[in-house]
């Protein structure tokens, strides 16, 4: 009995105790009229902090040539603003946590957030779209799972290509592999490590390939491989033995790994990446500028195609960031995922998430040439730099959150101005790169 | 049933006492309503007084101490650690996730039908361990959770494997989601004192004394006996159910699950560092537990957010010095510290107990 | 599925299992001898992994060559883990759920310290034999995978030497044996119990430069060590060296053939089971406890 009292007395004491800890009220600037705050929140440590840290320097470098090109206009130039940066951990019930209590924190304040860019990883996400529903911000996000944005979100934006899209420029290449280059082709597979989005991607290639284009290609392995992988062997001694001639490979940094395991075991298959690792600098770097020419992957976006920003931009990222050879996936979706963002404000006509919300809807982006970045034209906005993260140049949010404009794209590592870096070279009318056969 | 375990309790006494554990019986005979309510009320009001920024995280807390404290009754009340949770926790939410999307199944019954399905997983799991003892047991049960995760990927034609099952957010109460946390935080409240009267019902009952001699000294509660094996498997049946209706909870709050985010060893583990740290075989050691481990990665967070594995840098450090602090559990140290702030009388009654 | 391909599986499994085999060495000691389990013993495999790969990123110096440093380094690295949290474990008296809550606080800090320290990008130590293979017919063996077999069993050779030859390996083997007795004869318990983890860790560590050959280097590399070592170590015999390394050479085998025959996924279904299995019926592994 007197233990009970011992529990009470002390929970309550432990709970004031750190509810004075977690952010509280006062610890911030009161916010001011003339600026527009955004979030960013994303994985910083743990796992997954390599594809957060990339995504907040592209976020970081749009904020700043926002601010830079005159603000929000119809806000009087407003300017725009990272309110804080929340590091989600990797695990999703953390990360919920963390940004919810953010969210909230923000609120009590009288803090306006507008928008939340840009987050990544389906699994980290998925948890964060109620807590976004909840508090009626509009979060944007770059990732492929397809089911994300199929279970009546309001306020979810997907700045990628669905994983169908991603998987289709896969296929795509693959049947013009068939068509032009390697009409014999008849033994394909796929490798993913098994975690949501590689295993997705694997499995909507399929689709594509046996009941969408019906190829006359076998599929003859399916191999995922764990997210612990020690050692390549087996899993390489598996593809050989099924004698695929070319393999569609999804995954992340033991890709490296994988694919030097399978050249000392003489195995040499034409590799077709799915997303990311195969266009990181540190492929390069591991492999050599001979080992990454020619390579090919499908993936959600590029910085070098015949986007007029692209090479200002990766200038400016490298300027910043002199260990990274060129800007990445994760930094562009970064830096598109702002802009985008901005213009839902400009649309808005006011840092009012749910106002921003409508106005990310009413949204519609178009190319047209570097100056002219922020003009309208035909009710659309031209803007190169919102588009840098889709290679169809066009921007149109559906009611699901999807751009009606998604594609994915088809890469390939190519000698530009001396040094070694990929390039889009699909779909063709995007780019001015060609593809390459050795 | 009352008045059965008071004459239960009569004819034990002795045992009892000799045993030094005459605590049991002074904590069955005066059940303490009024504190317990005092505490029950303040925890109910305090949406009302904390910062709404704190809401999601205690309900964390809650989360985490239904778990743990489901954990305990066979991890510490049956003397059988377990870190293998997670295969329950998963059944409990894939079972009804699966029911709602393919048979538009409430989870409010999908989650009873998901903790029906972890008896006979948990049977399975048992009933060819509990021969096993210490590290051995362990090992089993962390092995055999991660077959059934193993199972969970490869079956991807029912599970859909790595690739997870989205939940729709409706945030209407039918299908167990609310709109606001303010709506988890009573759910979740409700599911963290159910377990934690479960595990103190199952602590001071006949059934508890009887874990109590197994754990003791097994061979002799045999030898008088006690079936082992039975009571132990009741405690794991009993434990398997209620992890796994926080699984379905868990589905619904979360709007995603895939193999990883619900039967990963990272959870069992988490489930039984907060279930050790707090104190095992207490019964409110898994809710001191939870509050730390939650807390500790919110502060954390504060503190560290930026810094690249700060945050679990921290947790990994506290947990060490906690554990060489205090290594019977943190509750202790709480009842130790609220001793050494209160009168000399309760330290008379209390001093002749066995710690 | 041709023949030869399966020999392949075998063996590379078998030339992998070798090193899997000394990683559970270093397990098996301090679990049989002081009944630790070392949460934390992946993470000691991974630690070692970045000196032996900044000695050869900036000195060029040869894994081979960093195992003779790594080893003692990590000795002294395990002694002082002993003292600042093992030693205060047996103080307490803490009971082995505390233990065990102690050693997964350490392994979560160090993975994370790894992070934190060495950054998220990923790196790759490319040997001048790391693409070697020899070609037996139609079986491919791969350099860096033979020569860390060769190592391992060197090392597991040193390492029972010790524990039989030597006066300080054999009062340990006395201390597992014999707690008391081992007092009585004049021996220090806790001398032996940091000699121990000591060189528990210290063989993680010598791991560690035959790993770099052949696997990418990234703080996270640890964790699904430490489990495949408990396995290793409960299949071989608790406190059993040639009981951990054999088992460490079947899991190796067992793995590489069912990720063939079937799925990788399965081949550890199949794995857990086996290990599920030799709890079951055969507890005391293939060695029993002390089989020198």
């Amino acid at each position: 009995m007197k233990k009970w009292i011992r529990v009470l007395i002390s929970s309550v004491l432990i709970m004031g105790l750190f509810s004075c800890l977690i952010p509280s009220p006062g610890a911030d600037a009161a916010p001011k009229a003339d600026k527009v705050l955004f979030l960013f929140a994303h994985s910083l440590s743990g796992a997954y902090a390599w594809l957060g840290q990339r995504e907040l320097w592209g976020t970081q470098l749009a904020i700043e040539d926002i601010n830079r090109m005159g603000g929000i206009k119809s806000l009087g130039g407003a300017r725009v603003e990272l309110y804080k940066i929340i590091d989600l951990t990797s695990d999703p019930k953390v990360g919920a946590a963390a940004l919810d209590a953010e969210l909230a924190a923000a609120k009590s304040k009288g803090v306006i957030i507008s928008a939340i860019a840009t987050m990544d990883i389906s699994g980290m996400t998925g948890p964060c779209i109620p807590v976004a529903e909840k508090h009626g911000i509009p979060l944007l996000a770059s990732v492929g799972m397809s089911d994300l944005t199929e279970k009546g979100a309001k306020y979810f934006f997907r700045v990628f290509p669905r994983n169908e899209y991603w998987a289709k420029a896969q296929v795509d290449f693959v049947k013009l592999l068939k068509e032009r280059y390697m009409p014999g082709l008849k033994k394909l597979a796929t490798a993913y490590q098994e975690t949501a989005w590689p295993t997705d991607l694997a499995a909507q290639a399929k689709v594509w390939i046996v009941e969408k284009y019906k190829l006359p290609v076998d599929i003859v392995a399916e191999v995922g491989y764990p997210k612990d992988l020690v050692d390549a062997t087996p899993f390489i001694t598996k593809l050989q033995a099924s004698g695929a001639e070319v393999v569609l490979l999804n995954g992340y940094a033991e890709v490296l790994h994988i694919l030097r395991a399978a050249d000392a075991m003489r195995y040499r298959p034409l590799w077709v990446g799915g997303g990311g690792f195969f266009v990181q600098p540190e492929f390069l770097k591991e492999r050599g500028p001979e080992g990454v020419r020619g390579v090919t992957c499908a993936m959600s976006c590029n910085h070098r195609w015949s986007n007029p920003i692209a090479d200002e931009v990766n200038r400016d990222y490298i300027k910043k960031y002199p260990d990274y050879p060129f800007i990445d996936e994760h930094a562009v979706s970064g830096y598109s995922g702002a802009w985008i963002a901005k213009y839902g404000v400009e649309i808005a006509g006011s840092p009012d998430p749910t106002k921003v919300r409508d106005g990310l809807r009413k949204l519609e982006l178009i190319m047209g040439p570097a100056k002219d970045e922020g003009k309208i034209k035909g009710g659309a906005i031209i803007s190169p730099r919102g588009l840098f993260v889709f290679p169809s140049g066009r921007l149109k949010f559906n009611e699901k959150g999807d751009n009606i404009h998604m594609t994915g794209c088809l890469v390939q590592w190519q000698e530009v101005q001396g040094k070694m870096e990929p390039v889009m070279v699909f779909p063709e009318e995007s780019t001015p790169y060609k593809l390459k056969t050795k | 049933m009352k008045r059965e375990m008071t004459q239960e309790m009569e004819m034990h006494k002795e045992t009892i006492e000799k045993m030094g554990t005459h605590r049991y019986a002074k904590g069955l005979a005066r059940i303490p309503k009024v504190k317990v309510g005092l505490f029950i009320l303040l925890l109910a009001s305090m949406p009302l007084f904390v910062p709404s920024s704190f809401v999601h995280y205690i309900n964390l807390i809650f989360f985490f101490t239904a778990l743990s404290a489901a954990w305990n009754v066979i991890s510490g009340f049956g003397g059988q650690l377990s870190l293998g949770h997670s295969a329950f926790f998963a059944v409990g939410a894939y079972t009804s996730t699966l029911l709602y999307l393919h048979y538009g199944l409430t989870p409010w019954i999908g989650m009873i039908a998901g903790a029906f399905l972890a008896l006979p997983t948990a049977f399975l799991i048992g009933y060819p361990t509990f021969r096993l003892r210490g590290a051995y047991f362990v090992l089993a049960t962390l092995a055999l959770a991660e077959v059934i995760r193993r199972l969970l990927v490869y079956l991807k034609g029912v599970t859909k494997g790595s690739v997870g099952i989205t939940l729709p957010f409706l945030g209407d109460l039918r299908v167990l989601q609310f709109r606001s946390e303010r709506g988890y935080y009573y759910l979740l409240l409700l599911m963290a004192l159910v377990v934690i009267f479960v595990g103190w019902r199952v602590r001071y009952s006949r059934m508890g004394y009887f874990f109590l001699a197994i754990r003791e000294e097994q061979d002799a509660a045999e030898a008088l006996g006690v079936n082992p094996k039975r009571y132990k498997m009741i405690a794991l049946l009993i434990s398997a159910f209620l992890t796994a209706i926080a699984g379905s909870i868990y589905a619904q709050w979360a709007c995603y699950i895939d193999p990883d985010a619900v039967c990963s060893i990272e959870l069992s583990v988490q489930i039984a560092l907060a279930g050790i740290l707090g104190g095992m075989g207490t019964v409110w050691g898994p809710f001191a537990g939870a509050t730390i481990f939650v807390l500790s990665q919110a502060v954390g967070l504060t503190l560290m957010g930026g810094v690249v594995g700060g945050v679990y840098m921290l947790y990994g450090m506290l947990l060490i010095v906690a554990i060489l602090i205090r290594p019977q559990g943190v509750i202790g140290l709480l009842e130790e510290a609220y001793r050494a702030l209160s009168k000399p009388l309760s330290k008379k009654l209390t001093a002749h107990v066995r710690p | 599925m041709e023949v030869h391909q399966i020999i392949q599986a075998v063996v590379n499994g078998l030339l992998l299992g070798g090193i899997y085999g000394l990683i559970a060495i270093g397990l098996t000691l301090p679990f049989g001898v002081m009944d630790i389990p070392n949460f934390a013993h992946g993470e000691f495999v991974m630690l070692a992994m970045y000196p032996t790969f900044f000695l050869w990123a900036a000195f060029g110096f040869d894994p081979i060559l960093s195992v003779p440093i790594v080893i003692p380094l990590f000795f002294l690295i395990g002694i002082g883990v002993y003292y600042l949290i093992l030693r205060r474990l047996f103080i307490v008296n803490a009971s082995p759920p505390a233990r065990l809550l102690a050693l997964a606080g350490l392994s979560i800090f160090l993975f994370n310290f790894a992070m934190y320290k060495w950054g998220t990008t990923h790196h790759v130590l490319k040997a001048s034999y790391g693409m070697s293979a020899i070609a037996i017919g139609p079986i491919i063996i791969r350099v860096p995978l033979l020569i860390s077999f060769v190592g391992s069993v060197i090392l597991t050779l040193l390492v029972m030497l010790f524990l039989n030859k030597t006066f300080t390996g054999k009062a340990l083997l006395a201390t597992a044996q014999d707690r008391e007795a081992a007092i009585l004869m004049g021996i220090n318990p806790w001398r032996m119990y940091m000699i121990c983890f000591g060189l528990g860790v210290g063989l993680a560590a010598g791991a560690a430069p035959f790993l770099c050959t052949f696997q990418v280097i990234f703080p996270t590399a640890g964790i699904s060590l430490t489990l495949m070592a408990f396995v290793i170590v409960i299949l071989g015999g608790l406190g059993s060296v040639p009981g951990a390394y054999l088992g460490g050479l079947v899991i190796g085998m067992t793995e590489s053939v069912i990720s063939l025959l079937l799925t990788p996924e399965l081949a550890w279904v199949a794995i857990f089971t086996i290990f599920v299995l030799i709890l079951l019926y055969k507890p005391k592994g293939f060695f029993g406890k002390w089989i020198k």
